[in-house]
Order: structure tokens, then sequence, then C-alpha cells
């Protein structure tokens, strides 16, 4: 019953030679009506056993520390099989190989609908963990869902900010922009000013993009069943692709990888003045330029339409229980713990984690604390702002991972090498519609 | 090719056909059966069917290979590889030459240091050379920037998508320079004296005997090294798959015909077509290969 | 020539110079010469203490790799090399046809292949999907054979014959001690190759522990440069890199006459 049997990659391999055990039934997809086994939750955590977690990230090593302390009977085992891509493939292979399999992984977003809709996730349904919903941001819940099914408890999320550069601003003499046309005048009078790009564009990152067309009200993905419609030609979209092919064209923004040594380089000496990126932001750069104390200030993303200012998520994940786990009881319970109870979020909040929990954003101590590292903010409350204007009905491809991993082969050159890059959004949709096809399923 | 090693075997008739030799041998076969042979007899199985998100599984026989002869991506894939050897492998072979000549002449001071210092990259994994040259390359402040930066000229980044075969050439090459020298130096050391001295007798000078002594009696050394150079193009992968994350927008999933074989098995759930490509990438190698080795035997012959 | 050395050397100083600097020197201080503080210390311990010590379990995992793997195939060569040299056996030609054959086929384009049988099998993500690979080497045989053609001379093998002992006997006592110079050229490219290898290790294992340098050394540069850890690791990713690369020259040092002599024999004897 619990054996992966995932079409993908090489698990399929598996059925050339065992035809007989492969695509046959749908016993997985029987349980119609969730049940309710908290009861099997609470017997395993009361027995106790190994569990095994993948992560890349170093922001939960101490919420899982704290939860042994409150379980000692559980150990959990951290490990880092990689990060985004290369970890969904190795949950790939080891699901497949039916070996090593984790019980839980931290999964993207974006990545959710291609593992649930391959059966690699279990349904939090089933556990009578979804009356938890209430517990997370709507948008954050319903990125976990797919198909009628949660696949998982949200964890953290990204609502786009605007991290700027104080000293460069002060010097340019510009206050925070509050919409996209604002910022580029501030783009010009940086230029101006100190030669200084306001921002680059990572010609590799899909997810950036996608954030933004999601934030201009574009909706290119949408998703019912086996049917999939690809668009980039909507209003949102356009008005994106147009914006930033004249920023790169006047050379207000520069084409650069992100997250290299040189990109950090930029950000910590101002030659970047800012930085346009999800909530969970925060702690990577006040960890990594740690010279900079003092320097950055976080401001809300501008908006298109000051009158209805809407943002989109730029990232952000939860964390799933895996097919194939040996003790998928224990693994809920673990999951249900860490999730909600107020150790663990204070404990992830502490590293630097941006909570998809409605009770620490709404959490008085959590909005008023003052950051020493962006010159005393509030930033908090910023980003907890953000999170509340998050616009809905984004949705997801059943083959994101695929779609953002080839994302900089048709994208990444018109970003590159300054070309109209709804030109590159033309390509990328017409590659992403011969790939569903060729997976089978209905294009539109 | 006249003294092949196997068939120095033969001609000797007083040994006798048993079995000993095979018990020797068995070890090998079954290591190539098992890291070799089955591996390719099943990926060719495989490589007949074709996997769906949506409807799983089925057979379409040569579909997969047809498609992969006309998959744009993939021929792209190999002809940047053909072109990648055809202007890399002449350039470090030449290189490598030179060095092993300027070597063998023994007009250099320090020759024990020279050897080992152009052999030393060979030590290195190409994860890290890749890794490295990566900062290096780097045209804000890495190496190149602040070459840039403290002389006002304006070296192009080698990360641009113009530039970065180069760029990738340059790794490779830094890589198996010394490598390729000491192969060829060696067999310099081995070209018996009389050839020389029958130069000399002849009146030649030092860059004479070097084109009409040396140079002939490398030829099979320059063989094996040409050999192993063509077959690494084709392999590439390491370099450009490391360097990939700082310059997404110049090296596509499919720069090589081995990234696009990993991408197409462990990104965009394509195993079987990935095991189609991965075939025909092999027997493409194996064809160059045989057509490098017959065209450099007729030019011996002649 | 000079300039060759330079060439060659320069990016090996550059590692060095860096290696020895602290984070924000990396991000401050010229790339050619030596930061503000001398950190090459602290950089290895930070490297070696670096998420429980996982830098030492995954050079630990190379050594065990590079030295079965190398060790057995070149044992399995030498034995293979010998057997095709000295002996005249049912299938002989086939085999080696095939064999000497399968030099040309890309070892990276048998990765795929061989991660798909391996996943068949379900030994993906053990140490065995990493050696057994390793101890194929067609050019290692070819080497072996010729080094099995000239350096044994039949007088001796005969002489051993006749006074009885057994073919396994001759081998230990006679054969092996003359290929001694062949066997540590081609442990060496062996050495070389399994210490090197990335593609395959990459696709075939998933569990950190089991991995190689070489994984883990691009790992860890993908989470520095993707961000996702709260400290960015440079010191770590370069300082490790260069810790990979001296086993690796001191062996070379070490055996320096032996691939010397090698190399020669295995180049000229086409």
């Amino acid at each position: 019953m619990r054996s992966p049997r995932t079409t993908l990659t090489a698990a399929a391999a598996g059925c050339v030679l065992l035809l007989a055990g492969c695509g046959s039934g749908d016993d997985a997809d029987a349980p119609a009506e969730s049940v309710d086994r908290s009861a099997d939750i609470e017997a395993a955590l009361e027995e106790g056993g190994d569990l095994v977690l993948w992560t890349w990230s170093t922001k939960f090593d101490r919420a899982v520390e704290a939860f042994e302390a409150e379980h000692p009977q559980v150990d959990v085992e951290i490990v880092n099989a990689g990060q985004s891509a290369d970890q969904y493939t190795a949950l790939q292979n080891a699901i497949s190989a039916g070996e090593n399999i984790p019980d839980l992984a931290m999964i993207e977003y974006f990545a959710l609908p291609q593992l649930a809709l391959s059966e690699q996730l279990e349904s939090v349904n089933d556990w009578g963990l979804d009356t938890l919903e209430e517990e997370f941001t709507a948008s954050s819940w319903s990125q976990m869902s797919y198909g009628g099914g949660t696949y998982g408890l949200p964890n953290n999320t990204g609502p786009l900010i605007l991290v700027y550069n104080q000293e460069v601003f002060d010097s340019a003499g510009i206050e925070p922009p509050t919409t996209w046309e604002e910022y580029a005048e501030a783009a010009e009078r940086i230029k101006e000013d100190s030669g200084a790009h306001i921002t680059s564009i990572d010609p590799g990152d899909a997810g950036g993009v996608n954030s933004r067309i999601w934030q201009a009200g574009g909706r290119p993905y949408q998703v019912d069943g086996e049917s999939v419609a690809i668009d980039f030609s909507d209003e949102g979209t356009l008005r994106v692709s147009e914006y930033w092919s004249d920023m790169l064209a006047d050379d207000l923004v520069v084409s650069q990888p992100g997250w290299t040594d040189e990109w950090w380089r930029g950000l910590g000496d101002g030659t970047l003045a800012t930085w346009i990126t999800g909530a969970w932001a925060l702690g990577n750069i006040s960890g990594t330029l740690t010279d900079n104390v003092g320097d950055f200030r976080i401001a809300p993303i501008p908006v298109w339409d000051a009158d209805a200012p809407e943002n989109a998520e730029n990232g952000g994940s939860g964390f799933s229980v895996i097919r194939g786990s040996e003790n998928p009881a224990l693994a809920m319970g673990f999951l249900e713990w860490f999730s909600t109870h107020e150790s663990s979020l204070e404990a992830q909040v502490a590293d630097g984690n941006f909570p998809a929990q409605n009770t620490t954003l709404q959490d008085p101590a959590y909005l008023d604390e003052e950051l020493d590292y962006f010159g005393g903010q509030q930033a908090h409350r910023v980003l907890a702002e953000a999170s509340d204007q998050v616009a809905e009905g984004w949705e997801y491809l059943p083959y994101q991972v695929y779609a953002n991993s080839v994302f900089g082969d048709s994208v990444g050159p018109r970003i590159a090498a300054p070309g109209p890059v709804q030109e590159g959004l033309e390509e990328w949709g017409a590659d992403l519609r011969s790939y569903g096809e060729r997976q089978g399923f209905d294009v539109d | 090719m006249s003294a092949v090693p196997w068939e120095t075997a033969r001609g000797r008739p007083r040994r006798r056909r048993d079995w000993t030799g095979l018990i020797f041998f068995t070890p090998f076969l079954l290591v190539f059966v098992m890291g070799i042979v089955a591996p390719l007899v099943y990926a060719s199985g495989l490589s007949l069917y074709r996997d769906q998100l949506i409807g799983g599984r089925s057979f379409v026989g040569l579909g997969n290979y047809l498609d992969a002869l006309t998959d744009p991506r993939f021929l792209e894939g190999v002809s940047r590889v053909g072109l990648f050897l055809a202007v890399q492998v002449p350039v470090m072979i030449g290189l490598a030459l030179l060095a092993a000549l300027i070597l063998d002449s023994g007009r250099i001071r320090a020759m024990r240091f020279m050897r080992i210092g152009v052999f030393m990259p060979y030590a290195v994994p190409s994860v890290v050379a890749a890794l490295m040259w990566g900062f290096i390359y780097g045209d804000q402040f890495g190496l190149v920037g602040q070459f840039n930066a403290a002389t006002g000229a304006a070296l192009p980044g080698p990360l641009t998508p113009d530039w970065v075969l180069i760029a990738i050439g340059n790794v490779v090459t830094w890589q198996f320079l010394g490598y390729n020298m000491l192969i060829l130096y060696a067999a310099l050391r081995s070209i018996p004296e009389e050839l020389y001295e029958a130069a000399a007798i002849d009146g030649a000078g030092e860059a004479r005997i070097a084109w009409s002594v040396k140079i002939p009696a490398l030829k099979p050394a320059l063989w094996v090294a040409t050999l192993f150079s063509i077959i690494g193009s084709f392999q590439l992968f390491n370099e450009p798959h490391v360097l990939q994350s700082l310059a997404p927008a110049s090296i596509s999933t499919y720069y090589t015909p081995n990234m696009y074989a990993y991408q197409l098995a462990f990104n965009a759930n394509q195993v079987t077509y990935s095991a189609a490509v991965a075939i025909l990438l092999g027997a493409v190698t194996v064809v160059v290969a045989y057509v490098a080795q017959w065209m450099t035997a007729r030019g011996t012959r002649r | 020539m000079g300039l060759m050395v330079l060439y060659t050397l320069l990016p090996l100083y550059w590692l060095t110079v860096n290696a020895t600097k602290t984070n924000g020197d990396l991000f401050r201080s010229n790339g050619l010469w030596f930061g503000g503080e001398f950190a090459l210390w602290d950089n290895i311990v930070a490297t070696v203490t670096y998420q429980d010590g996982i830098y030492l379990t995954w050079l630990l995992n190379t050594a065990l790799y590079s030295v079965v793997g190398a060790v057995g195939a070149t044992l399995i060569c030498t034995f293979g090399g010998y057997a095709l040299a000295r002996f005249d056996f049912p299938g002989k030609r086939m085999a080696r046809a095939v064999v000497f054959g399968a030099i040309t086929i890309p070892t990276t384009a048998l990765a795929v292949p061989t991660f798909l049988l391996f996943a068949e099998l379900g030994i993906t993500d053990t140490r065995a999907a990493i050696i057994i690979p390793a101890l194929v080497s067609p050019f290692g045989l070819y080497l072996m054979t010729v080094f099995a053609t000239d350096a044994i001379p039949d007088s001796l093998l005969e002489a051993a014959t006749i006074d009885g002992a057994s073919a396994w006997t001759t081998f230990w006592s006679v054969a092996f001690r003359l290929l001694m110079p062949g066997f540590a050229t081609v442990l060496l490219f062996n050495l070389v190759s399994t210490w090197n290898n990335y593609f395959l290790p990459l696709i075939m294992l998933s569990d950190p522990t089991l991995y190689p340098l070489t994984v883990g050394l691009h790992q860890l540069n993908n989470q520095v440069t993707t961000g996702a850890n709260l400290e960015p690791v440079y010191n770590v990713v370069l300082t490790g890199s260069l810790l990979a690369i001296v086993p690796l020259i001191i062996s070379f040092l070490f055996l320096q006459r032996y691939w010397q002599s090698g190399l020669a024999a295995g180049s000229v004897k086409q």
C-alpha cells in the first residue's frame, strides 16, 4: 500500500522488468474522506523512534533540538541532501530505489504540485492534521494543497519586500519608492549620483520573475487536473516584461547571477542599491554581510497600483511526510509539533525564519522587535504587512521543477544580453507547452 | 601500429590453448559485464520506452532515437563539443608538444621543477579546478575584474555567452596540459640515440631535428594523447556543470550532450529518453575515435 | 616554458593565498596577496569541523573509493593483462576486441545507464554503487597487456613451469614483481580517475555521508551561491578545495619515478 508507485524517473525503470507490479490500482487515492488517525500519532510519539528529516537550510536545527528535548524517546536526524532541485532529484532517486527514504523533507511551494502528483508525499488529511488550516496564512496553506489534498504543513513564506541601502538612498536624496514608477525614477537618481545600479536580475532565477508576474496580476499557469494552460501574454505578465526590459536596456539594472561571491560584494559595497526579495531574506543578509550592520533597511515592495496594493510570494516552503516513510505516524507527530508548537516557532524565528504561522505573525513581541542589523527598524512589521497583501489565485505547474530548471535556457539570455524579456518568456512558454504534451497533459 | 602487443603473442605456437588464462581473465570479465555491458544492455532496453507523468510507460520502439536525431538541443550540444574538440584539442596538444620539446632539448634550468609544475594541475579534481577558475573569472571582483580595474583594460567577462566556451576550454587545457606534455616527453626520451646521430651527421640543426626526427617518432604518443582528449571532449560535463551557477544565461541545460542527458534524467522525468541520448553519445564518440584512428593510420602509411 | 609554469601554478597560488583569508578579507582584499589576517589554521579548523565534521567524512569516503576502486581495478587489470599477453584461451580474440573497443566508450556516457541499472537492483546510494563501476578500466587492461608482453621474458616463465610451479604461484613469484612499474602506473591512473570522479557519485548518491569530496564540495559551493545557509562558507569551500588537492600531489611526488617510466612505456608501445 505504501510502496512508492511513482511514474517518475527511475522508479519507472523497475516497470520494464516488473510490468505486473506497475501502474495497477488506485489504492492510494481510495480514502476519499479523511480518516482521523490522530490516535495513531499520539501512540507513535509515546513509543518513540528515529526520524530522518531532509533540509538544506540551517534555520531549523534548534527547533529540532527543542522537539527532541521534549520527546526524548524520538531521535530526529537532519540530513542535507542538496539544495532545492538537487534535493528533489535525490528524493526521487531514493524513492525509486526504495532505500534511504527520508521520513520528512522540506518542500518548496513551487515543487509541491509535482511531488504530490507523482505521489511522493503523504496527505495530512489522512491523519487529521487538516484541522490545523487556521493556524497558517491562507496563501501558504493553499500552496501546500494540490488536487483536493494537503501534502504537508506550511513553514515559511516569502512575501516580496525591498531591502535597500540607506546610505546610497541618502546620498541620492531619495526615499524608498512605493510604486514601480517611483522605483524607476529612483534608479535614475541613484545612477546619476553614484553610478550604482538599483538592483540586479538573476538570469537563472525563475522564482524571482514568477513572483513579479504574480504581483502584477499575471497568472500564466492554470491547472485543472490533467489539463494545464500556459500563457505568458496576459496583461500582468506583459507589464512585468516591458518594465524590466526597459530597465535593462537603460542600464538601470544589471543582469547578474544572485548569491555568488561577486553579487554579495556588490550588495555589501552599495554598487547594488536594493534587493527585491522574499521576507526570508533578512536572516541571509544579516548572516552573510556581517560587516554591514546598520546599512540596510526594509521597505514594502513597490506596487503597480498605489490604491490597490498587491503582493506576491517569492519562495517559501513547507515540510511534508514522504511516502515510504517507515513510521508515518511518528513523522506526522513531529510535523505537527514542529509546525505549531510555541517553542519550535520561537526557535525558528530566532534563527531568521519568516513564519507562515498566524500566531507568530500577530504576536506583538515579534512585531515590535527592533532589529539592530537594520538600524533598529521594526522590520518584522513590514514583513507581516507584506504577508497580508499577498494576492490570491496563483498556481504553479505540476512540473514547475522542470520549468524552473530551463528558465535560464530561454529567458536567461534575454536578461543577460538585454533583449526583449517577453520574447524569452514566449519561448519558455513554448518549451513548457511541448514538455507538458510530451508528459501526457492536456495542454491549452 | 606495427607492434600491437596482442599480435606479438601470436606466432608462438608452443603455447597451448587452455583455461589457465581464462581464469586470470575472469575477474576483469566479471567487472566488465557488471560495469559496462549490463548497464548498456539494460539502458538499451529502457530506451525503447517512453515515460509520462500522466499515463506512465509505453513502448515506442526506436522513437526516442528518432527524436534525439532531430532534437535541436541534442544536436546543438554535439556540435558544440565538436567545435570544442576541433579547437581546444589541437591547442592543448600543440602546447604540450612545445613544452615537451623544450624539456627534451635540455636547454632550460630547473627542469625538474618545470616538469612537476606544469604537471601539477593534473592532480586537481576537475570540480575543484572549475570552482577555482570560477572565482578567478569573476569580472567584478575576481582576478579578471581586478586586472581590469588596475590597468584600465576592458577584458571581456569570461563567463559571458560569447566567451564561456573558451573559458571552459581554458580550464580543461590547464588541467591536462602537463599530462599530455609528460606523455610526449616520455616518448621523446625513448627515441633511439642512433636517429639523432644520423641527423647530426647530416648537419641538421635543433629545429630541423625536432621537425624531421622527433615529431615523426612521436606519432604513436601523439595519437594516444589525441584519442584521450577527443573522448574527454565528448564527456564534457564537470566544468560547465560547476560553472553553470555562475553563468546561468551562458550555459544552458543542454550545453553539452552529457549535461543534456543529466537534465533529462534528473530534472525532466525523461529517463528513457536520457538513456537513448547517452547511448547515442557513446556511439558518436566511438565513431569519431575510430575515424580519427583510421585517418592517422592512413597518414602514417603514406 | 616559464610562462607555462606561471600559467599552471598561478591558479594554485591563488587558491593557497585565498585559503588563508577570513570571509571578510575574501570580499575586501586583493586576490593575489594575503589579506589582513592569516587565517589558514582557523579555516582548516572551520573546514574539518563544519557540520559535525562532514568534510572529514567526505575525505575518508574519497580515500575509500579511491583506494578500494583503484587498487582493485589495477589488480584486476594486472590479472587480465597477464592473461591476454601470456596465455591463449578460448574466446580470447573476441574478449580482446570487445574490451579494447570499450576504451573509447566515455565513462560519463555510461553513468546514466549504470544509474538506471543500479536503481533497478536497488543499490543506488550505497558505497558499492561507486566502487563497482570504478573497478572497470579497459585502458588499464590495455596498458597492463603492453607491460606484460614486454616485461616478462618467456624464458623465466618456462623455467618456472618446468620447476612444476602452478600458474598461480608463477604469477606471484615471477610475473608480478616484473610488472611492478606497470602496476604503479596503472594504479596512478586509476587513483586519479576515482579521486576525481564526480558525475557518477553525483547521480548515484543522495546520502551526504556517502559523498566523496568532489560532490560534497560542489554541494557546499552551491549552498554558498544560493544562500541557503545563514553563515557564508566561502572559506570552507576554498580551504576544502586546497585540502582535497594535497593528498594527490603528495602521492604524485612520491611515485614520480614510477609514473614517468610507466608513461613512457604506455605511450610508445603502440
